[in-house]
């Protein structure tokens, strides 16, 4: 049995989101994790990235009065009365600039938390996840990237009877991974190329490592769903669907596959957090026609797919 | 030409056309023509008892009103009570002024918000029931001339008068058979079902529908309003049994009927309570095909009118309440589901009989009613969140500087601010059930003439006992439900008082009333401060337990009260959008609101309040005592509808439903968050910062995302609900 014991154990947490309804079976209570080693181009979740706490601006509800401008030491806001500029190298996190805001525009995203902090909240919706059959489940950000704190969190919630699930990339030494089936209920893991050149592209990281320990998953006969951002313009294309297809049928028994469609939702979030955008801003969402001729392509070689 | 089918049912106009047709009727007729009616039979019977005075000028309209039928309708009848197009003017305000001193009872004596007893109705017939009232008035001992035998017989009269308007409807269907080959089998079909009536006890499904419909509308013409049919798929369920079983209808056919019903009900824009599923009398699930039929005939027919209300308990079948998802999915916000596991405990408790409680049912919106057994509902709304303004302010109204309420200290404790609040409470319910004391007390004195013949006969025990609805002649005399308004808004005020001022001593009072006195004006970050205290619907114990508390002490204060009828006074939580009015009573308030702004709405969260999502909220709302407050209670929830879209979404939003009532929620109703509402929470942002988007993987507050995204996620919603 793998212990982490340290009583002073925290992690970075940016949400924790209760009544989450696609991220496994079930009401589950999904918790986001800061920090992650890939970088897609399409992320929707970019405050995930950071292993720390960021400065985030709802420009929407800025009412531009300036005092975060005269509370912050670092220049971190140039406000006029009609713009709100972040200038975020030099921020420390203190969060003054978020207290000094009178519309609540500012906020601090991510903060420290304990195991038993995120337990608490993750039981309250004990009830909801008889009910239904859900459960608590990790993501993020890379819950690996917090690899104690998962563990830990993965660990009290199994003490306490509470079903599991993990979303990740599957990225890192089998063995951080192979330790942690006992704990984990289900595995939604992501393949966002077959090509390892074209995944360092895509995601900043090759994707060796991943399709091999996706392979020993399947292995192992863990449950598991495999999710592929469908994202016009950077991964669909032949290449990949072919490359998809032979890795899935070079496995004894194909997962699900979940086709996850590509939505514009996250675009904003760059702006908000005093960055700029990698993904072109005029790529539109994928629709489930879009989706069609590879769903109709899998299911023709008996892969279980499905357009969400 | 082609004879049409042999079969009439299912030959029918689709339920769009009934409806358009009945709209269009209500449009071409404005004229209150049943005053000048009503007034010539008051004048017609001066000297004559008040009870047959009043059966005859029901019986006058019965015997005037037009009889408009829209060929290929499954259902004959129509409950606009306005007759013509036009009249003289004239006369109609001679007629209203003879009328006046002459007036029934209204909402707040208990004229209407009744479900009246049409299992009774379909057992016994037309026939039946006259029979019953002739034998009562045969039992009468001899020579009694007294009041009794004046009812009885005010009671025969005004079921000659409805015997006579169904004979006037067989007649219309006749007439209109020969005038419309399309639909001449089903039209004759309807003609003889209505003759039938008259002298028979309904056999089939369509008859016991069209009786119910009759004399549903006969009490709209009676100007009574928010009528409820009640338990329709207790009461129809035998016929629709022995239909199936004979092979007169099938499956199709009784929802066909159904939808027909409901196009019909969303006539008016009435509210006219339908109640589905739950608990039979004798404890077992009352669940059964038409109850789904029901709503899947709601669904269907998507019009407001025919309010749906869905009772379930622990044994309720999964199917009935997918069927309910179905039709919560389409955005109606039908049907409201209440959770009898609570609500049947609360009634015994208040002294119903376990039969009776069982088989409870809901008036007008969301009130508890034992159908066909008790005297007609009365409410009025008492505001919460003004009770904690007055203690803040030792009982001067800060709106207008009026003293409303007794002197009570500036609280210097947290301890001294709730005793201060039950005191305003306690003083201001004492002047509002004096109040409403007075006006019960006042129609009691003339019970004699405030009759209500009609409705009298479906109501045990008013042939038996010979007494008025509202005279001791049914079994449960009337309640008055005081709407409790607020009790969010209350608590988060409480709460951030409490948080912000007794525990972290950033404020005193005098600033909070500063505050409060410039509507936050100059103290944004103030403001924030106390936004950021915990508020009601979060899950957070201290905050909901401020509510639960508050609501626990409104309830019993209430409970421990008579009305001079011998009814009880229920609290309720619920507002009925009067809490938007009630918000204008209040300046700002601690809880962050400003001032005017509405209440929050009945047992919900404050707007916007909720960030923890529905299971927080289920959890919050589930900690009120709900059985102190037994006259119905309301909970707003809204999704957006890819949140609960799927079978995975039906199964969570019905596990969402089963927790929620297993700890102890008494009901949830759920909007879907539409286009219209994303775009008000572009426009205000603050109170709709509650909503959440939902994408796998993925969330985010709608109101925090940036302006291009925003427009984006309503495009996406426009264009999944087809608008």
């Amino acid at each position: 049995m793998l212990t982490v014991s340290t009583e002073t154990l925290t992690g970075w947490v940016f949400n924790i989101q209760r009544f989450s309804l696609h991220d496994g079976p079930g009401i589950r209570t999904t918790v986001f994790l800061k920090g992650c080693p890939l970088h897609c181009i399409w992320c929707h979740n970019p405050e995930g990235w950071n292993s720390r706490p960021q400065i985030r601006l709802a420009t929407t509800l800025c009412a531009h009065c300036g005092r975060c401008e005269a509370a912050c030491e670092h220049g971190g806001h140039t406000v006029t009365a009609d713009q709100h500029e972040l200038h975020l190298d030099d921020c420390i996190r203190c969060g003054r600039c978020a207290d000094a805001c009178p519309a609540g525009a500012l906020e601090l995203v991510g903060g420290s938390m304990s195991p038993e902090e995120v337990l608490a909240v993750v039981r309250r919706d004990l009830p909801f996840y008889d009910q239904s059959g859900g459960g608590m489940t990790l993501s993020g950000g890379e819950p690996l990237a917090q690899y104690d704190f998962s563990v830990r969190l993965l660990e009290m919630a199994r003490a306490e009877e509470i079903r599991t699930a993990m979303e990740t990339t599957a990225i890192g030494e089998w063995g951080r991974i192979e330790a942690l089936l006992p704990l984990v209920d289900l595995f939604m893991v992501d393949i966002k190329h077959t090509d390892t050149t074209r995944h360092k592209q895509l995601t900043g990281v090759p994707c060796d490592t991943i399709l091999a320990n996706i392979r020993r998953l399947v292995e192992r006969r863990k449950p598991l769903i495999l999710r592929v951002p469908f994202v016009p313009g950077m991964n669909v294309e032949p290449q990949f669907l072919a490359g998809l297809q032979d890795f899935l049928l070079s496995l004894d028994e194909p997962p699900p596959v979940e086709l996850m469609l590509y939505h514009r939702l996250g675009l904003g979030k760059w702006e908000s957090l005093g960055g700029e955008s990698p993904m072109p801003l005029d790529i539109p969402a994928a629709t489930k026609d879009d989706a069609a001729p590879w769903i109709e392509q899998l299911t023709t070689q008996g892969i279980q797919v499905r357009a969400q | 030409m082609r004879s049409p089918a042999k079969h009439s049912l299912p030959n029918h106009a689709p339920t769009e056309a009934v409806w358009r047709a009945g709209l269009a009727y209500q449009d071409a007729h404005s004229f209150p023509m049943g005053a000048i009616w009503r007034a010539h039979a008051f004048r017609a019977t001066e000297g004559q008892s008040m009870g047959l005075r009043r059966a005859n000028a029901l019986n006058a309209v019965l015997g005037n009103a037009p009889t408009p039928i829209t060929p290929g309708e499954l259902i004959l009848g129509n409950g606009h009570s306005r007759f013509t197009a036009d009249g003289d003017h004239d006369e109609l305000m001679r007629a209203q002024n003879y009328l006046a001193p002459l007036a029934g009872r209204h909402f707040g004596t208990h004229a209407d918000h009744a479900a009246p007893g049409y299992s009774a109705l379909l057992e016994h017939g037309v026939t039946g029931l006259e029979a019953e009232v002739r034998t009562a008035l045969a039992g009468l001992p001899f020579g009694e001339h007294g009041d009794r035998r004046l009812f009885l017989e005010s009671l025969a009269c005004a079921m000659a008068g409805f015997k006579t308007y169904l004979g006037r409807w067989a007649t219309a269907a006749g007439s209109a058979a020969a005038e419309c080959p399309e639909y001449s089998v089903l039209l004759t079909d309807q003609a003889a079902d209505l003759q039938e009536l008259r002298s028979a006890r309904p056999r089939t499904l369509r008859q016991a529908v069209q009786l119910v419909f009759l004399m549903h509308t006969a009490y709209q013409m009676d100007d009574r309003y928010a009528m409820a049919l009640g338990r329709a798929d207790q009461y129809l369920y035998p016929f629709y049994q022995a239909d199936i079983e004979t092979g007169r209808i099938d499956e199709a056919g009784a929802l066909a009927l159904m939808e027909h019903l409901f196009a019909k009900l969303a006539h008016r824009g009435d509210i006219q309570n339908v109640c589905v599923g739950g608990l039979t009398s004798e404890g077992d699930d009352a669940t059964n095909d038409l109850s789904v039929l029901i709503v899947d005939a709601c669904r269907a027919v998507a019009r407001p009118g025919g309010n749906l209300t869905a009772r379930i308990h622990k044994g309720t079948p999964k199917r009935f309440l997918e069927a309910c998802v179905r039709c919560i999915r389409t955005g109606s916000g039908f049907p409201a589901i209440y959770n009898d596991d609570l609500q049947v405990p609360a009634l015994i408790a208040r002294g119903y009989a376990p039969s009776h409680a069982r088989d409870y049912c809901f008036v007008g919106c969301i009130e508890a009613h034992i159908p066909g057994a008790q005297a007609p509902w009365a409410d009025s709304r008492f505001n919460l969140l003004r009770c904690v303004d007055l203690a803040l302010r030792g009982g001067i109204d800060g709106m207008t500087g009026d003293r409303l309420g007794p002197y009570t200290a500036v609280p210097a404790t947290w301890d001294d601010l709730w005793q201060a609040t039950l005191v305003q409470m306690r003083h201001g319910l004492d002047q509002h059930t004096a109040w409403v004391a007075d006006m019960e007390q006042s129609a009691a004195d003339q019970a004699t003439d405030l009759t209500s013949p009609l409705l009298s006969v479906l109501t045990a025990d008013c042939i038996g006992r010979g007494r008025d609805i509202n005279d001791g002649g049914a079994i449960y005399p009337a309640n008055h439900g005081v709407a409790g308004m607020g009790i969010g808004s209350a608590a988060d005020t409480l709460s951030a008082i409490r948080h912000c001022v007794f525990d972290k001593g950033m404020f005193t009072i005098a600033d909070i009333v500063r505050m409060l006195d410039s509507n936050f004006e100059g103290y944004g970050v103030e403001r924030k401060a106390l936004l950021a205290a915990p508020k009601y619907g979060n899950d957070d114990e201290s905050v909901d337990g401020c509510a639960a508390a508050l609501a626990a002490e409104f309830g019993s204060y209430l409970l421990a009260r008579e009305l001079p009828g011998g009814g009880q006074f229920w609290g309720l939580m619920a507002a009925n959008v009067q809490n938007v009015s009630a918000g204008r009573e209040v300046g700002a308030s601690a809880d962050g609101r400003l001032s005017g702004e509405p209440l929050s709405d009945a047992a919900s969260p404050s707007f916007g309040r909720d960030r923890s999502g529905p299971t927080a909220v289920a959890r919050s709302v589930a900690r009120l005592p709900y059985r102190l407050a037994p006259g119905g209670n309301v909970v707003n929830m809204k999704f957006h509808p890819t949140a609960i879209e799927g079978q995975a979404g039906s199964d969570a939003l019905i596990a969402l439903i089963r927790t929620c009532f297993e700890l102890g929620g008494a009901q949830l109703q759920f909007n879907t968050v539409g286009a219209e509402m994303l775009r008000t929470a572009m426009a205000d942002p603050e109170r709709h910062g509650d909503l959440v988007v939902r994408v796998s993987g993925f969330s985010a507050y709608f109101t925090r995302l940036e302006r291009a995204v925003q427009e984006d996620v309503l495009a996406r919603t426009e264009h999944y609900l087809g608008g």
